[in-house]
């Protein structure tokens, strides 16, 4: 797709930290540092793949974006810019009026993790993909009941079980009752938080292609949130890892993946299973030492140098910026140009 | 061919799920059958139990005294005030002038004392007073027949009320959480150390206590139990997907709240209801019984176990107080504990 497509939404050095309570008195003791300063472009009508291990901060980064951080932790602490761009111009996400946040909450959704958790087993699927339309259009009766139709079929399922319960359906169904709640108000951005990770491998190629199906006809812009990197790299143009709430690496999807730079993406590659035995004989497999850091105390400078095979006594002092290897890639490492 | 099958399948909501599976636990079943529908026929007891007449057919005109005050002159009855309808029904059926009374199937009222009866009040058990009569003369029977509907309706007005403010204030400290569900909390904890039977005696000397007073001051007590479910169903629903969707695309607090995560956060005030009732008829059962409870002449149930006490010999007061009192209670529970199991996940997802 057009790779030089105008950004979307622009993330400016954006942090989440989220304050730990203790104490007689409940103040604050400490803070969990999920996100910590970090910058990216999402770019018109392309799929940007978010990668990492559990705990590095990606789900935070999508619920960020979508701001309903707060509505689980009113404490928490969010800085930098969300921008997202319309054709009236720009706007920041964190000091939206209400009028313009109900249009962002149109223009921007999500599909969860959980098909499972994600849809209120009260409602009927008709009445779970007719919600955002009584949010956010003035279609009559007829009219939503038509459009709750559509969107099934778009989605690969029967109109004809619109009236039925979600514990009725398997998990990819389920999911794809998701996809279609997003894409009822017509958005511009979806943030797919592991849509697939919860599925059959089966199911997940027919709902990844059934996603990028729907991307070709609707110009959609993902983010697309994983940590299974064989199908962050089958779906996104552009890959982002990320390593304790900071961005390793950024870059187009076929370089990160076949020559990758940063020795996190390099270890993290090495992990993906090949298809092929033979070929993965003659792999080299880095196997990193220790575990994550905690969030709540992170290791001064890079983070990843207390994992890291190649951390020189010089990356505890600070943190190593994003420096660009050409061809659109940034890598978060001065020992690997 | 395929398309016909699904058409004819009945989706069935987890509502409904759960109603048939209450239905399927008979003992649950029957008892809430029975309990509701005596609880209906006894708000029909002026019609089933009175000494008022239901039908006087007098001089050619018929009268309905059930419904309206008809003094005793005007019958021809030599006596003041309301026309004494089980004399006049005598005094017709040996006239046989065309005039006559029907009486209710159980001719005393709750509140007339009988003092024709030989011998001091409380008088045991006979024909006419099926359960006796207590210290004033009153029919037993009959103020347990009307004290059981007082009773029932008292506990489900404070049900409805304590649970309504628990449900409110639960809810919202579950949904809004941080500074606001620290404050309250402690707020509740400090309430709830307040001497229920303290305040209920203070209140009565200084006013003479009536059904709204009762509910309103034992819903003060009763409030509390419910919110600390509400705030737990709250905090858990809100942190799953569905809401998370649904704050998502834009839906306001108040939709998030009510269409969303308070169906799906019933299941323990549903099954803590029944057993709630319970209590709150214990409640009244015990303020009647120490005097704190409804004004007098009012037919209670604790009224006349307090009576049993005073007149210990008159086995009849408590022994029937105490049968009634049990065998609703036990009803209430059956349907509390079927609504329990019918509402249990686990066993619920294994019968699915």
């Amino acid at each position: 797709m057009n790779k030089t497509g105008k950004p979307v939404i622009q993330i400016r050095d954006l942090k989440v930290h989220f304050p730990v309570f203790g104490g007689v008195f409940l103040g604050k003791v400490a803070e969990v540092k999920a996100v910590d300063g970090i910058s990216f472009d999402l770019l018109e009508g392309e799929t940007l793949g978010l990668v990492g291990e559990s705990g590095c901060g990606k789900t935070t980064v999508g619920r960020a974006i979508i701001n309903i951080l707060r509505s689980t932790a009113p404490d928490v602490i969010v800085g930098g810019e969300v921008l997202f761009h319309t054709d009236n111009g720009t706007v920041d996400v964190a000091n939206m009026n209400k009028r313009r946040m109900r249009h962002y909450r149109s223009m921007v959704q999500m599909i969860f993790q959980d098909p499972y958790a994600s849809l209120n087993p009260r409602l009927t699927v008709a009445r779970i993909v007719e919600e955002p339309l009584l949010i956010h259009t003035k279609m009559n009766k007829a009219q939503r009941e038509e459009r709750i139709g559509w969107l099934l079929e778009k989605v690969g399922l029967d109109p004809e079980q619109a009236q039925r319960y979600p514990h009725e359906f398997s998990g990819g169904q389920r999911q794809r009752i998701g996809i279609a709640r997003a894409l009822a108000t017509n958005p511009k951005v979806i943030i797919a938080d592991e849509p697939v990770s919860a599925l059959d491998v089966s199911i997940q190629a027919q709902v990844i292609n059934q996603l990028q199906d729907l991307q070709d006809e609707l110009g959609l812009t993902f983010l697309f949130i994983a940590h299974d990197l064989s199908v962050v790299e089958h779906i996104s143009q552009r890959i982002e890892v990320m390593y304790l709430g900071h961005i390793v690496e950024i870059g187009p999807s076929d370089m990160v993946y076949n020559d990758p730079r940063h020795p996190y993406t390099k270890a993290l590659l090495s992990a993906v299973p090949l298809p092929d035995p033979k070929g993965a004989a003659g792999r080299q497999r880095i196997i990193l030492t220790g575990d994550v850091p905690t969030p709540l105390h992170k290791p001064s400078g890079c983070p990843f140098r207390t994992r890291c095979p190649i951390a020189k006594p010089i990356c505890a002092e600070h943190l190593p910026p994003l420096e660009d290897h050409g061809g659109g890639r940034l890598v978060a490492c001065p020992w690997v140009k | 061919m395929k398309k016909e099958k699904i058409t004819e399948y009945k989706s069935e909501s987890v509502f409904r799920k759960r109603l048939r599976r209450f239905r399927s636990l008979k003992r649950g079943y029957y008892s809430f059958l029975i309990i509701v529908t005596l609880y209906v026929i006894s708000f029909f007891c002026p019609l089933l139990m009175n000494h008022k007449a239901l039908i006087v057919k007098y001089e050619g005109k018929l009268y309905f005294p059930a419904f309206k005050y008809h003094p005793g002159k005007f019958f021809g009855q030599d006596i003041y005030g309301e026309a004494n309808y089980r004399d006049l029904k005598g005094q017709f059926d040996v006239e046989r002038r065309g005039n006559w009374v029907l009486m209710p199937p159980y001719p005393y009222g709750p509140y007339e004392t009988l003092l024709d009866k030989t011998g001091e009040p409380p008088n045991p058990p006979s024909k006419d007073h099926w359960f006796g009569t207590d210290d004033r003369g009153r029919d037993v029977f009959v103020r347990l027949a009307y004290g059981f509907n007082v009773s029932i309706s008292f506990a489900i007005c404070v049900l409805v009320v304590a649970y309504s403010i628990g449900i409110t204030i639960g809810a919202s400290l579950g949904y809004f959480g941080g500074r606001f569900d620290i404050i309250f909390q402690r707020f509740i904890e400090i309430w709830s150390a307040m001497p229920f039977l303290y305040t209920v005696m203070i209140v009565a000397s200084i006013v003479l206590p009536n059904f709204g007073l009762l509910v309103l001051v034992l819903c003060l007590f009763r409030w509390m139990g419910m919110t600390y479910y509400m705030r737990g169903e709250f905090y858990r629903e809100k942190a799953k997907d569905y809401v998370q969707a649904a704050i998502a695309m834009g839906a306001t607090d108040r939709k998030v709240i009510f269409k969303h995560i308070l169906p799906n956060a019933l299941t323990p005030v549903i099954t803590f209801a029944p057993f709630n009732l319970v209590v709150f008829i214990g409640s009244l059962v015990g303020l009647d019984f120490l005097g704190f409870g409804l004004p007098p002449p009012t037919p209670s149930w604790g009224e006349l176990i307090r009576q049993g006490m005073a007149n210990i010999f008159s086995w009849w007061l408590v022994l029937f107080t105490f049968t009634a009192l049990f065998f609703t209670l036990i009803l209430v529970v059956f349907v509390g504990e079927a609504v329990r199991q019918a509402f249990d996940p686990r066993a619920f997802s294994r019968l699915r």
